[in-house]
């Protein structure tokens, strides 16, 4: 295998340049509106919308035209550097349009159109109001730019990018102590998941010599299992290289890059970023939560798929499944409107990553898309009820205190905000996963999945794999239960609140600003399983499905993990039975938890409700998420601000004293060292000149001019003659 | 031979020499100075006269002194007429004046 064949370059097409377009537009509408916006009249919102709406535009068409037809790809050369031998390694760039890329490209541009027109009824009036619009472009931009590449190194650039943006978003309210708290801390946890994947493409590198991933598949599919570990050979400046590596050694390089996942997908133990997240606006969080960032963990998996041993999809399914299990725990007790599906996203994007361990590669992304539209649905509701909310208590003249994202004080809601009331129901729906909705199909698939695994892997006799799918199972029930509480302390019951729940509307006859209803309305359209599925109980007729499986995504036995995922694929097709049970148990433990939760709570009374506060030890550590916090900030926090402080001390007391007393010393050394040549040199040249002066005194006071003395120089030199003639 | 002993005539030109010395150094006339000369003159003269008793077949010292004396009146001659214009030149004969090569 040629390995400079394999990334050579690639003619651009229409659809590869279009598709730079979409990429470009947002940064279009980011620069525009970051230097001019607060000029342009409606201060610019109609420019990032009619931008983001050109490229949803474009998607689409790119969609129409790659979705099951073709694949797109165009490459240049990026820049060259250097190697051993005197030749140069090229480093390229491209854009990659398969199925995957067009279905989140239209996913993406889709959510931030909604979002953005979301926001001109959400934002009104706020007085960063362009430079939001600006950060939700470059935010836009940054996920495009992650989807559409076609290399590892320019993805990780874009990673940073959406990192970056991410920390604009939620540190939006900058004047708000949490708010720059939040964002801080977002940034600082998705460090640590980013150097994890930025090792595991110095692994990859090292051992293949190219970013490209379509080339690194290539690659993978040339090798073979051996002895050892995995051998392949390629041939590079005119030699033949054979490369060995040990199957560990791959298992932590494919963990790399999960660890990049795991920051930027809120995976545990990194997943205590997203909660402190929703301190941005709500609409931010719909981005966030629904398309841009934490999907983009769920597609790094996907697009490297073929890199991962079985070893390392074990440890993923692992880590899926607990944070399913945390996240699910911990949104039973919230009582902020948006923690509950803050913590729901963990949950759920932990099923996503679980799906992704278990080989349900296709399940897991046809349950981002899914998710992508009902959690964009239900933090839009959100939206709604948190400035309906705040309307209401600025109306009643209520004090300023009262917290209008507290679900405790609300109740009744369904009566005066009909609309909202339906659209939240078919999204929780959805997420609940009953049948007939989206979600049902995508979660059905990825717990089928997860058994199928279970069944092959425990093959050698461990059962001990079978807990994965059971947790998963445990969370349906668990999310059934949150949602089914969320829902009756906000829409049933009555009002709790001490005035009329009809001021929460707009006005009499209007309940919700029309600009701020239609992306909800589209939303929860979208969350209806006739939409992903033409046979809403059944997930495997699902376009969304069959467009991405791996059989469409990667060429035949290009994947590390082949021999697993083929015995799962031959188990899961075996599994006509258990197909049908999973489907009907994972309805009914929906049903039941939803039953569960009007069990418990349809008997308090209003005051009851209003004051409830977690009561068993259980509830409180669901409350404060399992302590995470705190014990991050004893175990890591803590120590690293000790360090810091005991660095600067030692800075302070150490070096600081050290070089001012070295200085010190070195101005006395300068001082001796000046008088010895003030004293000696200086002193030497002087005499020097001085003695001749001397001599030439003493000599011109002799030669007077007068006769007598000369007479009297040489009558005494007679007289020494004469004694020396005397004498000796 | 008897007559005065020769110690006698040694001191005696010893004192002259001195003298002659003595106003060679001191006086500030030139002429005077000249005068001291012809003392050291005449005290060498004297020495050559007292030795030459021990030549007394050629009276070789006699000769020579008479020889200094005919030598010593010219260079006076020429001495002189140097001091005349010295101080036709700088107006005075004063020694410790003339210290300059030029006026």
């Amino acid at each position: 295998m040629e390995l400079p064949a394999l990334i050579a370059p690639l003619a651009g097409t229409p659809q590869s340049k279009l598709a730079l377009l979409v990429l470009l537009l947002p940064l279009l509408s980011f620069v525009i509106l970051f230097l001019f916006g607060k000029r342009l009249p409606r201060r610019g919102d109609w420019l990032g919308i009619s931008m983001t709406a050109l490229a949803v535009a474009i998607s689409a068409w790119l969609f129409m035209e790659t979705w099951n037809t073709a694949t797109f790809h165009s490459r240049i050369v990026w820049f060259s550097l250097p190697a051993l031998g005197g030749s140069l390694t090229d480093f390229t760039a491209g854009v990659l349009l398969d199925n995957l890329t067009v279905l989140m490209l239209v996913i993406v541009t889709f959510i931030s159109l909604l979002v953005q027109l979301f926001s001109v009824g959400y934002m009104h009036g706020d007085e960063g109001y362009s430079r939001y619009f600006a950060f939700l472009g470059l935010f836009t931009f940054s996920m495009i730019g992650i989807v559409l590449v076609d290399n590892l190194l320019l993805l990780f650039m874009f990673w940073e990018l959406v990192g970056f943006s991410s920390y604009l978003l939620i540190g939006f309210w900058f004047e708000r102590p949490a708010a720059t708290a939040a964002s801080k801390k977002a940034f600082l946890v998705n460090r640590v998941g980013d150097i994890g994947l930025l090792l595991g493409l110095f692994a990859f590198y090292t051992y293949f010599r190219t970013f490209d991933l379509e080339a690194l598949r290539t690659l993978i599919g040339t090798g073979r299992w051996t002895e050892e570990g995995f051998a392949l050979t390629y041939i590079l400046n005119g030699q033949k290289w054979l490369v060995e590596m040990p199957a560990l050694l791959l298992t932590f390089a494919g963990l790399g890059l999960f660890m990049g996942c795991v920051g930027k997908s809120a995976q545990f133990p990194l997943q205590v970023w997203l909660p402190d997240a929703m301190q941005g606006p709500t609409p931010v969080s719909a981005l966030i939560h629904a398309a841009t960032m934490v999907a983009a963990g769920v597609y790094l998996l996907a697009r490297c798929y073929a890199f991962f041993t079985v070893d390392a999809l074990t440890v993923i399914a692992v880590v899926g499944a607990i944070t399913a299990l945390v996240g699910a725990i911990a949104a039973l007790t919230q009582y902020d409107i948006k923690a509950v599906l803050a913590f729901s996203t963990i949950s759920q994007l932990g099923y996503m990553v679980m799906g992704m361990g278990t080989g349900a590669h296709d399940a897991s992304l046809f349950h981002l898309t899914t998710h992508a539209f009902f959690k964009a649905a239900l933090f839009l509701n959100a939206g709604i009820i948190i400035h309906a909310m705040h309307r209401g208590l600025h109306r009643a003249h209520q004090p300023h205190d009262t917290d209008a994202q507290d679900i405790r004080n609300m109740g009744g809601l369904r009566r005066v905000m009909p609309l909202t009331f339906y659209t939240y129901v078919v999204a929780a729906a959805a997420l609940v996963g009953l049948p007939l909705f989206s979600g049902f199909l995508s979660k059905d698939a990825i717990l089928s999945g997860s058994w199928a695994w279970a069944q092959a892997m425990s093959a050698g006799g461990n059962g001990l794999y079978y807990i994965v799918p059971v947790i998963g199972f445990a969370v349906v029930l668990l999310t059934a239960f949150y949602m089914g509480r969320h829902m009756w302390f906000m829409f049933f019951g009555t009002f709790r609140l001490p005035f009329e729940v009809r001021e929460l509307r707009v006005s009499a006859g209007q309940e919700v600003e029309r600009v701020m209803a239609l992306p909800v309305m589209l939303l929860a359209i979208l969350s209806v399983g006739a939409i992903f599925s033409w046979n809403p109980f059944s997930f495997s007729s699902s376009w969304v499905l069959q467009g991405i499986s791996l059989g469409k995504l990667s060429e035949e036995g290009a994947l590390l993990a082949d021999n697993l995922l083929q015995a799962v694929g031959a188990q899961d097709a075996a599994n006509h039975i258990a197909h049908l049970v999973i489907g009907v148990f994972s309805a009914l433990l929906g049903m039941a938890g939803i039953g569960l939760a009007i069990a418990k709570y349809r008997h308090i009374a209003k005051e009851a409700l209003l004051q409830e506060q977690p009561q068993t030890a259980m509830a409180r550590l669901s409350y404060n998420h399992f302590y995470l916090d705190p014990l991050y900030q004893r175990i890591i926090v803590q120590p690293a601000q000790l360090l810091a402080k005991s660095l600067y001390r030692l800075d302070k007391r150490v070096i600081d004293y050290t070089l001012d007393y070295g200085s010190k010393w070195l101005v006395v050394g300068a001082k001796i060292v000046g008088g010895f040549d003030r004293l000696v040199v200086d002193g030497a040249v002087w005499l020097l000149s001085a003695l001749p002066r001397l001599f030439g005194r003493v000599g011109r006071g002799l030669q007077n001019g007068k006769v007598q003395s000369y007479y009297v120089y040489s009558l005494f030199g007679f007289i020494l003659v004469i004694l020396y003639i005397i004498v000796f | 031979m008897k007559g005065i002993p020769l110690e006698h005539i040694l001191l005696l030109s010893a004192v002259l020499f001195s003298l002659g010395v003595l106003a060679v150094i001191t006086k500030r006339h030139a002429v005077v100075v000249l005068m001291g000369i012809e003392l050291i003159f005449n005290a060498a003269n004297l020495n050559l006269v007292a030795f030459s008793r021990y030549d007394a077949s050629l009276l070789q010292g006699q000769l020579f002194s008479l020889f200094v004396m005919v030598v010593a009146a010219a260079e006076a001659a020429v001495a002189l007429a140097i001091v005349l214009r010295v101080y036709q030149h700088f107006k005075t004969a004063n020694l410790n004046q003339i210290n300059h090569l030029s006026k």
